[in-house]
């Protein structure tokens, strides 16, 4: 036993002295290990393209976190019917009357906006040193060094603006944050101050950005035809229908062309002109872009192997109500019957890392967060605020042409419904049709006395769509931080 | 893809020592020819600034920084040392004792954020620390624990709905064989309720892993080369969290992680537990002492130290260590050239006195936790011989 002792001692002793005369030197010198930093980093065009292509995996991270983007922009619509695992989203529903302020489990994504501002840091980051880089060091001059600041621009752009469409009034910051020991509060800015600063960046990003149509490069990467189509967006929530017009009418003269209804598909699976800005998740062996997390809320039996009550089975309803009347061939492209409902099978492209093991599967689609027949509806909008019908007429008729659907007659009576209703057939489990209802019908005038359910004058008034912030976590840190409206006593 | 660590705690140039700003008053005194001997210090120390990790601005893009927080601890205390040679000076029997006893005081005197009370998570699903000014450093919150219900009609019901208490945000209507736990709120549902945005919800603060008494004894004797120490050592006024125990029961009853928690944690012993179970139950004079086991029963974590279920005392006395010694004869040792020599042994960590059910109270962390993560310590035993040239 006690010899046993010595020698264990023997040997922690040795491995001390061993530990500490190796080590007295490399402790010395502090250097980050493996991080890099400011100074040695922001040198190159290529570095500067490592760090757009982080910040795109951040936008990326912020939309999927607890599928977000989802709950934001379809969740909240009766586009879909929750599965009972999905019991805590029962609240945020359309049959839970859209009551935001009770999300369990969720807080730390819809009521919190803190990746958000990751990104934006990033973006001021880019902005601000890619500027310093002289143009010699990027492989492509300055040809190149604008085009990856234009990305920066619209990246940043795309953030406030989501910003603003969700959470309302945004906590403004424009640079990056130079000295972490003196931060002082900001106060939240107006939504006209923050969507300015979008389209100044957006006039800029516009100016910077080679058309990506003209390069042949992926609408993963934002080219100048993303940068109209999202200005057109930004124009067209502040009811700025002129300037609506005028960028989709730019992005639609602009070579995209709409997916033929055989391969409508095609738009998720990133082959497709029509796809102007997407998310990149697609599968690819060695990285790990694509994942189940996010797009398999849409898919169960037979397409994974997932009971209906761990999905969002579509809300038969609602397709009905959208569907029934018409011939429409993009019924059958996008539903399936899957067992125990109607399933949305726009991302249900699955692969596998290991083709043995099925239960490990990734869905392998992009995320298309920008569409040429978006921007055709949103043009059919503008036109009809413009009192131009016939425009309406003839856009939303490219779309329904694509189709197959009857389509509208000249002079045929048409209202703001008529592209509404288009949207949800066009756009349904995009991400979208809930800041559609906002923008076309919430806060357009022309539906003051008729509101679509659940929502009442007080509540609009109030922008009681608008999601809250979660004040418990975030006050601390920003003391002139305030509460959306509505929320306040909701 | 390059991007700062915006998860990681953004650092500063200038972190500092943190600082204790400390009142004393000492108190000397010798009594009976050096027979009493008496140290006391009276203390009332600021711990001002200590480095930790606190929520950044989020419209920074970063989400944490390691800093010198504006934030204040008050510790107050007595120290006394008592040293006495307990017979007379003749005697050839020699007996000394040497007792310290300190007593601490520990509470929170200022919050960054003006004074805003905040909690904290601790070691994974656990309860919760609770800072608040006035309370103690890493005070828990948790829900009170009061036994189990042994039948349905123990459980409260709500005379405006008819619906019996529920937990876990009305999931689960308390049955028999379920823990009871104390609706603080009165919304007859029992839990934290962070979600409605309640600062407290049930939760109340419970248990203070601050020790109040520390402290140790010694005694040693000396009889002729003989002599004979004994140390002993004390933590009074604590209380802790059998951490391990719940991961256990968590872990297979919650979780399910069965494989992996028995490799990480043995399963359970539950054969000696009074756990409550229908067939027990038939006999209306029927006591559980531990909630129902069903595996497919309800999961309300109602095994995780969410509830006060697990808190112990943690109390201890301690016999540290028992050395013998004997100075050996100088006659033998002059003869082959030594100055000195004694032989000796030590055996160390021979006995504890604990209420508490984890194997060593002293093994707990800050926060109080038995997490079982650390080795114990094994009875030792010495045997030597010193010897002076």
């Amino acid at each position: 036993m006690k010899r046993f002792e010595i020698k264990r001692w023997a040997i922690y002793i040795a491995a001390i002295t061993a530990i500490s005369i190796s080590s007295c030197k490399k402790y010395i010198y502090l250097e980050p290990e493996d991080a890099t930093y400011d100074q040695v980093f922001w040198v190159s065009g290529t570095n500067v393209e490592k760090a757009l292509s982080g910040a795109y995996g951040l936008l990326r991270s912020a939309l999927t976190d607890s599928r977000s983007h989802f709950i934001f922009g379809d969740f909240v619509m009766p586009e879909f019917v929750r599965g009972s695992d999905y019991w805590n989203y029962a609240d945020l529903s359309f049959d839970g009357k859209n009551h935001f302020s009770y999300a369990p489990y969720l807080e730390g994504s819809v009521w919190d906006w803190t990746r958000f501002y990751g990104l934006i840091n990033q973006c001021h980051l880019i902005v601000e040193n890619t500027a310093k880089i002289d143009e010699s060091k990027f492989t492509g001059g300055n040809e190149q060094k604008k085009h990856l600041l234009g990305q920066a621009y619209f990246l940043r752009a795309y953030t406030y603006f989501y910003i603003t469409r969700v959470w309302g009034d945004a906590v403004l910051t424009k640079e990056s944050v130079k000295d972490p020991n003196n931060v002082q509060p900001i106060a939240r800015s107006k939504d006209e101050e923050v969507l300015s600063y979008c389209i100044e960046d957006l006039l800029k990003a516009i100016d910077n950005l080679q058309p990506n149509n003209a390069t042949g490069s992926s609408a993963s990467y934002a080219g100048r035809e993303a940068a109209q189509a999202l200005l057109a967006h930004v124009y067209a929530w502040q009811h700025d229908y002129t300037n609506t017009k005028k960028y989709c009418d730019l992005v639609i003269n602009s070579g995209y062309a709409l997916e033929p209804i055989e391969t409508y598909k095609n738009i998720w699976l990133g082959y497709s002109d029509e796809a102007i800005f997407q998310i990149q998740m697609k599968y690819n062996a060695s990285s790990n872009e694509a994942t189940s997390e996010f797009f398999n809320v849409f898919l169960f039996n037979p397409v994974v192997n997932k009971s209906v009550n761990s999905a969002w089975k579509a809300d038969d309803n609602t397709l009905y109500n959208y569907f029934y009347l018409d011939t429409d061939d993009r019924y059958d492209q996008i539903f399936i019957e899957g067992q125990g409902g109607t399933m949305l099978t726009k991302y249900a492209n699955i692969n596998y890392y290991n083709p043995n093991r099925t239960d490990l599967y990734v869905v392998d689609n992009n995320l298309v967060l920008l569409r040429l027949a978006d921007i055709y509806l949103l043009k059919a909008e503008a036109c009809l605020k413009l009192k131009d019908e016939a425009g309406t007429i003839s856009a939303v008729n490219m779309v329904r042409e694509r189709a197959n659907a009857t389509k509208l007659e000249d002079g045929e009576p048409i209202d703001m419904e008529t592209v509404y209703e288009e949207r949800v057939r066009e756009m349904y489990g995009e991400g979208c049709l809930a800041y559609d209802n906002i923008r076309m019908r919430l806060t357009n005038p022309d539906y003051a006395g008729n509101l679509p359910e659940p929502y009442t004058a007080d509540r609009v008034a109030l922008k009681g769509y608008l999601w809250p912030l979660n004040m418990r976590k975030l006050l601390p840190q920003d003391p002139l931080l305030t509460q959306n409206e509505w929320w306040k006593n909701h | 893809m390059a991007t700062p660590s915006f998860k990681k705690p953004i650092t500063l140039q200038n972190l500092t020592w943190n600082k204790s700003n400390q009142l004393n008053v000492g108190f000397d005194l010798t009594l009976f020819k050096n027979k009493v001997n008496l140290i006391t210090d009276v203390y009332r120390r600021y711990n001002t600034n200590p480095i930790v990790s606190f929520p950044f601005p989020f419209f920074t893009g970063y989400t944490n920084v390691v800093y010198n927080a504006p934030m204040k601890t008050l510790n107050e205390g007595v120290e006394v040392q008592l040293r006495t040679r307990n017979l007379a000076e003749k005697s050839k029997l020699q007996w000394n004792t040497n007792i310290v006893f300190s007593y601490n005081k520990n509470r929170i005197s200022e919050l960054p954020n003006g004074d805003r009370s905040f909690f904290l998570d601790s070691y994974g699903y656990n309860q919760q620390l609770i800072y608040t000014v006035g309370a103690p450093l890493n005070g828990w919150a948790q829900m009170q624990y009061a036994g189990v219900y042994n039948n349905v009609n123990e459980v409260p019901v709500n005379p405006f709905t008819g619906q019996r208490l529920t937990y876990f945000k009305g999931n689960n209507p308390v049955n028999a064989g379920y823990p009871k736990w104390i609706d603080v709120n009165k919304d007859w549902d029992v839990w934290s309720d962070e979600d409605k945005g309640e600062q407290y919800g049930d939760l109340i603060a419970t248990g203070d892993p601050n020790p109040k008494f520390t402290g140790g004894v010694y005694n040693e004797f000396f009889y002729k080369k003989f002599s004979l120490g004994i140390q002993c050592t004390y933590t009074f006024g604590r209380d802790i969290i059998n951490t391990f125990d719940a991961n256990q029961f968590a872990g297979v009853w919650n979780f399910g992680n069965t494989p992996y928690d028995v490799a990480r944690f043995r399963l359970p012993d539950i054969g000696s537990l009074n756990y409550w179970s229908p067939v027990k139950a038939a006999d209306p004079n029927y006591r559980a002492d531990f909630p129902s086991l069903s595996p497919y029963g309800p999961n309300y974590y109602q095994f995780s130290s969410f509830s006060t279920m697990w808190n112990e005392n943690g109390n201890y006395f301690k016999i540290a260590s028992v050395s013998l010694g004997y100075l050996l004869p100088e006659k033998w040792l002059s003869s082959i050239g030594l100055k000195n020599g004694r032989i000796y042994s030590v055996i160390d960590n021979i006995y504890s006195f604990q209420n508490s059910k984890v194997p060593d109270a002293e093994l707990v962390s800050p926060q109080g936790e038995y997490r079982g993560t650390s080795y114990p310590r094994p009875r030792k035993y010495t045997l030597g011989v010193e010897i002076t040239f």
